[in-house]
C-alpha cells in the first residue's frame, strides 16, 4: 500500500493522536445518556468524532494523491517559541523590562537577515514604549522591575 | 412616531454638549488603540477605566465607556487586516479576506470599508433601536435554550463555508475545536473536563490566548520562513481607501450584514457573536464567484464588518431595556451604571429618559466620530507596517504576550500562546485552517450549555427541539445548509473517484 | 547601561525593605483582590470601598479583578501574596462556602488569612417568572411541594450565592427541583425573566431592578428583618419558610501573618468607609447597608467565617454537589 498524500497521513495521525489524548482524560466524567448529558458526554462524543475523521483521512492518504510534506523551518520557530515561554517564566519574577528585553532578544535570532546593532536599538526602544504604556499609561497591574 | 422624534431630540441635546461629545471621542480613540492591542480587549480597557468614570456624570460615563467599546471592536479588525490577529471573537472573520487584501496592497481598501460599512450598519442599528427597543427585546423573549441551540447548530454548519479549502478538513477543524471548548469546568458539577490538572484551565482555555496563538504567533512563524516577501502589507499599496468600484461592490453586503447583525444583535445570550459569520456564509453562497472568498474578496470584509458593528449596537437593546447585559462588556456597563446610582433595568427607561436617549444618541456619534478617526490612521498604519519584518515581528510578539498576560495576569495563558503557535504552525503546514476552528470552539461551549438545558427544563424530552417553533425552523435551515455545502462535494468527490479509476 | 539598572535594582530592594514597616504604611499602592469579573456586585461592593479606603489611607487602593472557579484562584492569590497589608482580598460567602464546595484547595479559607472586617450582607430574594401560578410565599410552597418535578430552580453556577440559596430552599422544604444552572447571574435572569424558567433565589443586587420593573414576581427576602429598598416583601420567617435565611456576606481580607499594627489600620479605614454617605447611599440602592461598626473588625470576622464554614458544611455534604 502506497503512501500517495504524506500531507493527510501525518495529518490524520495527528488528529488520531489527539482523539486518544481527549478520551485519555475523559476518566470518572459521567457519560450520561443522550437526554441526560453528564460531564463526560461531549468529550466522549467528539473524541469518538475526531479519531474517526483522523481514521478517515488516514485511509484516503493511502487511495488518494495529495500534497507532499511540508518543511517545517525549525530555525525560525524554535526562537520565537523559546522566546514567547522565557517570558511566560519571567514575567512575573523579573519584571517586564527583562522579560520583554529577554523575549525580543531571544525572538529576534529567528531572522535570518538579523542586524544585532538595529534589533538592540529598535528593542531598547520598543521596551521603553511598553513600559511607558502599559504599566504606567494604562496602570496594568505587570511589574516592571524584578521582585526583591 | 412624533414620540420617538422628540425623544430622539431629547437625547441628541444631551449628547451633544462639548464635554459628552469630547468624552465620546476619547473614549473611541482609546477603545481603538486598545482594539489594536492584542490581548488587550475592551473588557480590561473599561475596567481600569471605571474609576474615572466616578467624576463623571452619568451619562458622561457610559457615553465614554460605550465608546470603548465600539472603538476597540473597530480596532479588533484592524489588526486582523493588517496582521491577521483577530482581536476578538468578530474580527476572526476579517482575517479570511481583510488580510489577504492587506498581501494584495488593498490594506487601505479593506480598512476603509470596514469603516465605512461598520458606520453604515451603525446609523442603521441606531435607529431600530430607537423605533423598536422595547418592542424587539420582547420578542427575543422568545429565545429559549432550544432555539439558542439551534441557532449554535446553523452558526456550525455554517462554519463550513468559512475554508477554503477542503471541506473535509474544515468539518475535522471544526470537530477540534468543539472538542477544545469543552476544556474547563462542567457547567452543572463543576467538575474538570480535560483540564489535566491545571487550575489555569479550569475555566477553560481564553479566547485571546487560542486567537493570538493559532493566528498571530503561527502567522509570525509562517513569514519567518521565507527572506523575501515578508511583508505585512503586499509590495506596493495602491492606495489608501477604497475606489468607487469597491464601494459600489460592497454596498449589498453592507446592507445584508447590516440586516443580519441587528437580529442577532437583540438575542440576549451574545448572539451577536454570530452575526460576523452569517453574514460570511451568506455572501460566499450567493456570489457569483465564490472562488474569490479567501482570497481577498472585498464582500467578505464588508458584509461581516457591518454585521459586526451592528449586532455591537443593537446588543445594547438587552441592556438598556431589561437591564440584562449580554455579554461581559455589557456587564462592566452595568456595574458602572450601578456604581453612578443608576440601578439599570426596564425602569431606566422611564426614570432616565435623558440617560436613555442619550446613550442612543452617543451611540451614533460614536459611529461618526470612528470615521473621523480611522480613516487618516489607515495611513499612520500602513507607514508604521512599513518597518523591516525582523525589527517588527519582536515588537508584534511583544505586545502580544504582555496583553494575553494580562487577560487574567497568568503565565499560563502566555505558555499557552507559544503551545498554540505551534499546533497552529502544524495545522497550516498540513493542510488544515484554523478559522473553522476557531468558530467552532466559540459557539461549541454554548452550544453544548443551551442542548443540555433545554433537555434538563424539558425533562429529556428531545420532541422540544421540533415542537418549539422557531428552533424547528431554525433546525430546518441547519439542514438545508448543510446540504448545500455537501452537494458540490459529493458531487466532486465522485469526479474524484472516477479520475482515480481512470 | 547595566550599572544604571543595577543601581534602581538597588534603590528598589530598599523601598521595598521599608515598606515592611507597619508604621509608615502604606508605602505603596494597595491591591485589592476581587475574585470575581468586573462589573458584578462583589466588584461593585469592592470598588465603591476602594475609592473610599484610598482617601483615608492616602495610598491608591487598586481592584484587580482574578476570577475563575468560584472565587478560589483570586483568593489563593492572596493567600500567597507578601503579608506586608499591600495586598488584601474582598470575597463574599464563597469563602466560607469554598471550605466545602472544593475539595481539593491549595489554601485553607479560615487559616491562611488574616480578617480585617466584615463589610456588607447583600439580603436574597426568592423570586419567580411572570406567569408562575402562586401569590404568595405560603402558595408558592404549596404548589412546589404538589409538584416538584414540573418546577424548575435556576441558578448562577456551582457556588454562586444563587446555588447555595436554592439548595437551603430545596432542603427546607424536602423536595428535590429540576436545578438549571447558568454560567452567571445575567443569562439565568435573562431566563426567568423570558419565562423559560420558575425560579431563583438571587441576591437582591441582581433582582431588584427586575422586581421594580415588574418583569419578575417576587414573594420574600431570605433576611430576619424586611429589607428597606423592598419593604412589600415579607422575610422567609414572616411568611412561614423557616430555614431559609442566608445573606451574602462580604469581608476583608489580608494574608496570614501581616501585621497586626497594619491590619488595624486596615480595619479603621475599612470603617470609615462603611460611614461614608455616598457608600451608604449607593449601597441603599443595590438593596443593602453597611454592617454595624463593631463587626468590621479582624474578630468579628474571623470567629464568622469558621461559623459559617461549619455552617454551610453539612448543607453541601447533603446536597452532594461539589465544585471539583
Amino acid at each position: 500500500m502506497r503512501v500517495r498524500s504524506p500531507q493527510d497521513l501525518v495529518g490524520g495521525a495527528a488528529l488520531l493522536l489527539l482523539a486518544l489524548i481527549a478520551w485519555s482524560q475523559i476518566g470518572e466524567l459521567r457519560i450520561g445518556t443522550a437526554a441526560r448529558m453528564g460531564p463526560g458526554w461531549f468529550p466522549a462524543a467528539l473524541s469518538l468524532i475526531v479519531g474517526a475523521f483522523g481514521l478517515v483521512l488516514v485511509v484516503r492518504s493511502l487511495r488518494l494523491d495529495g500534497p507532499a510534506l511540508q518543511r517545517w523551518h525549525l530555525r525560525s520557530m524554535l526562537p520565537v517559541l523559546a522566546a514567547i515561554v522565557l517570558f511566560a517564566f519571567t514575567i512575573r519574577s523579573l519584571g517586564l523590562v527583562i522579560s520583554a528585553a529577554l523575549l525580543v532578544l531571544v525572538s529576534s535570532a529567528a531572522a535570518p537577515d538579523l542586524r544585532w546593532r538595529d534589533a538592540l536599538l529598535f528593542g531598547a526602544s520598543l521596551i521603553l514604549f511598553a513600559v511607558l504604556l502599559f504599566p504606567v499609561a494604562l496602570g496594568l497591574p505587570l511589574p516592571i522591575w524584578p521582585r526583591m | 412616531m412624533g414620540d420617538v422624534f422628540s425623544n430622539l431630540a431629547l437625547g441628541f441635546g444631551a449628547a451633544l454638549t462639548f464635554q459628552n461629545v469630547g468624552l465620546c471621542f476619547i473614549g473611541a480613540l482609546v477603545g481603538t488603540l486598545i482594539g489594536v492591542l492584542p490581548g488587550l480587549g475592551p473588557i480590561a480597557t473599561i475596567a481600569m477605566l471605571l474609576p474615572i468614570t466616578f467624576t463623571l456624570d452619568p451619562l458622561g460615563a457610559l457615553i465614554m465607556l460605550a465608546g470603548i467599546y465600539y472603538g476597540a471592536q473597530y480596532g479588533g479588525s484592524t489588526t486582523a487586516i493588517l496582521v491577521n490577529m483577530p482581536g476578538e471573537t468578530s474580527s476572526v472573520v476579517t482575517t479570511l479576506d481583510g488580510h489577504q487584501m492587506a498581501r494584495q496592497g488593498r490594506a487601505g481598501a479593506a480598512l476603509g470599508i470596514a469603516a465605512l460599512g461598520s458606520f453604515f450598519a451603525g446609523t442603521v442599528a441606531t435607529f431600530l433601536v430607537a423605533l423598536a427597543g422595547p418592542l424587539l427585546s420582547q420578542v427575543a423573549q422568545n429565545f429559549g435554550p432550544a432555539e439558542y441551540f439551534a441557532l449554535m447548530v446553523v452558526g456550525l454548519v455554517g462554519a463550513t463555508v468559512l475554508a477554503s479549502g477542503s471541506v473535509l478538513k474544515a468539518v475535522a477543524m471544526i470537530m477540534v475545536g468543539l472538542l477544545l471548548g469543552t476544556v474547563g469546568s462542567d457547567l452543572e458539577s463543576g467538575e474538570q473536563r480535560l483540564t489535566f490538572g491545571i487550575p489555569q484551565l479550569a475555566d477553560g482555555i481564553n479566547f485571546t490566548t487560542l486567537a493570538i496563538g493559532l493566528f498571530g504567533v503561527a502567522e509570525i512563524l509562517r513569514n519567518l520562513e521565507h527572506t523575501q516577501d515578508r511583508g505585512v502589507l503586499g509590495a506596493k499599496i495602491t492606495g489608501l481607501l477604497p475606489t468607487w468600484a469597491d464601494i459600489k461592490q460592497s454596498f449589498p453586503p453592507v446592507l445584508r450584514g447590516t440586516a443580519i447583525g441587528s437580529v442577532l444583535g437583540i438575542l440576549p445570550g451574545n448572539g451577536a457573536v454570530l452575526a460576523p459569520y452569517a453574514s460570511y456564509t451568506l455572501e460566499k453562497k450567493i456570489a457569483k464567484e465564490p472562488q474569490r472568498f479567501g482570497r481577498g474578496a472585498i464582500e467578505g470584509v464588508a458584509g461581516p464588518e457591518s454585521a459586526n458593528n451592528a449586532g455591537a449596537q443593537t446588543s445594547f437593546i438587552p441592556l438598556l431595556t431589561l437591564g440584562i447585559p449580554p455579554n461581559a462588556v455589557m456587564a462592566l456597563m452595568v456595574g458602572a451604571m450601578t456604581i453612578q446610582g443608576i440601578i439599570p433595568g426596564p425602569t431606566v427607561m422611564v426614570e432616565n429618559p435623558t440617560l436613555f436617549w442619550g446613550m442612543i444618541a452617543s451611540m451614533w456619534i460614536g459611529n461618526a466620530l470612528l470615521v473621523v478617526i480611522n480613516l487618516p490612521l489607515i495611513g499612520i498604519w500602513v507607514r508604521l507596517l512599513r518597518v523591516p519584518y525582523r525589527l517588527l515581528y519582536p515588537a508584534i510578539l511583544l505586545f502580544c504576550c504582555i496583553g494575553v498576560f494580562t487577560v487574567n495576569n497568568s503565565f499560563v495563558d502566555v505558555l499557552l500562546v507559544a503551545f498554540f503557535g505551534l499546533a497552529g504552525y502544524g495545522l497550516i503546514k498540513l493542510g488544515f485552517e484554523p478559522a473553522p476552528l476557531l468558530l467552532a470552539f466559540v459557539l461549541g461551549p454554548l452550544m453544548e450549555e443551551n442542548l443540555r438545558r433545554a433537555f434538563l427544563i424539558a425533562r429529556g424530552d428531545p420532541s422540544v427541539f421540533v415542537t418549539r417553533p422557531i428552533s424547528a425552523v431554525l433546525l430546518l435551515i441547519a439542514l438545508a445548509l448543510l446540504l448545500i455545502v455537501l452537494l458540490p462535494s459529493v458531487r466532486r468527490g465522485r469526479e474524484e473517484v472516477f479520475q482515480e479509476e481512470d | 547601561m547595566r550599572y544604571k539598572s543595577f543601581a534602581f535594582a538597588a534603590l528598589a530592594t530598599v523601598m521595598a525593605w521599608s515598606g515592611a514597616s507597619a508604621q509608615n504604611f502604606p508605602t505603596k499602592p494597595i491591591t485589592m483582590v476581587v475574585p470575581f469579573a468586573a462589573g458584578g456586585p462583589t466588584d461593585t461592593v469592592a470598588r465603591l470601598i476602594a475609592q473610599n479606603m484610598s482617601q483615608t489611607l492616602g495610598q491608591q487602593v487598586i481592584v484587580e479583578n482574578v476570577g475563575g472557579a468560584g472565587g478560589t484562584i483570586g483568593a489563593a492569590r492572596v493567600a500567597g501574596a507578601e503579608a506586608d497589608g499591600h495586598t488584601v482580598l474582598l470575597h463574599h460567602i464563597g469563602q466560607a462556602t469554598s471550605a466545602t464546595l472544593y475539595r481539593n484547595l491549595k489554601y485553607k479559607p479560615a487559616e491562611d488569612f488574616a480578617p480585617v472586617g466584615l463589610i456588607t450582607d447583600v439580603p436574597m430574594t426568592i423570586v419567580a417568572k411572570k406567569d408562575f401560578p402562586a401569590k404568595d410565599l405560603k402558595e408558592l410552597v404549596a404548589y412546589v411541594k404538589k409538584n416538584p418535578d414540573k418546577v424548575t430552580l435556576a441558578n448562577a453556577g456551582v457556588g454562586a450565592a444563587s446555588h447555595l440559596c436554592g439548595m437551603l430552599m430545596m432542603q427546607a422544604l424536602g423536595v428535590q427541583l429540576t436545578t438549571v444552572p447558568y454560567k452567571g447571574t445575567g443569562p439565568a435572569m435573562n431566563d426567568l425573566v423570558g419565562g423559560q424558567v420558575d425560579l431563583m433565589c438571587d441576591q437582591t443586587t441582581n433582582t431588584t431592578s427586575q422586581i421594580k420593573g415588574g418583569a419578575i414576581k417576587a414573594y420574600a427576602v431570605t433576611t430576619p428583618t424586611r429589607v428597606k429598598s423592598l419593604p412589600d416583601l415579607p422575610t422567609t420567617k414572616e411568611a412561614g419558610l423557616t430555614g431559609v435565611e442566608v445573606a451574602v456576606w462580604h469581608g476583608l481580607y489580608a494574608p496570614k501573618g501581616t501585621p497586626q499594627p497594619v491590619v488595624d489600620k486596615l480595619s479603621k479605614a475599612l470603617q470609615t468607609a462603611l460611614k461614608d454617605q455616598t457608600v451608604i447611599t449607593r449601597f441603599a440602592e443595590l438593596g443593602t447597608e453597611p454592617v454595624a461598626q463593631e463587626r468590621a473588625t479582624p474578630k468579628v470576622l474571623g470567629d464568622f467565617v469558621k461559623a459559617e464554614i461549619a455552617r454551610w458544611q453539612p448543607v453541601i455534604t447533603q446536597a452532594g454537589v461539589y465544585a471539583d
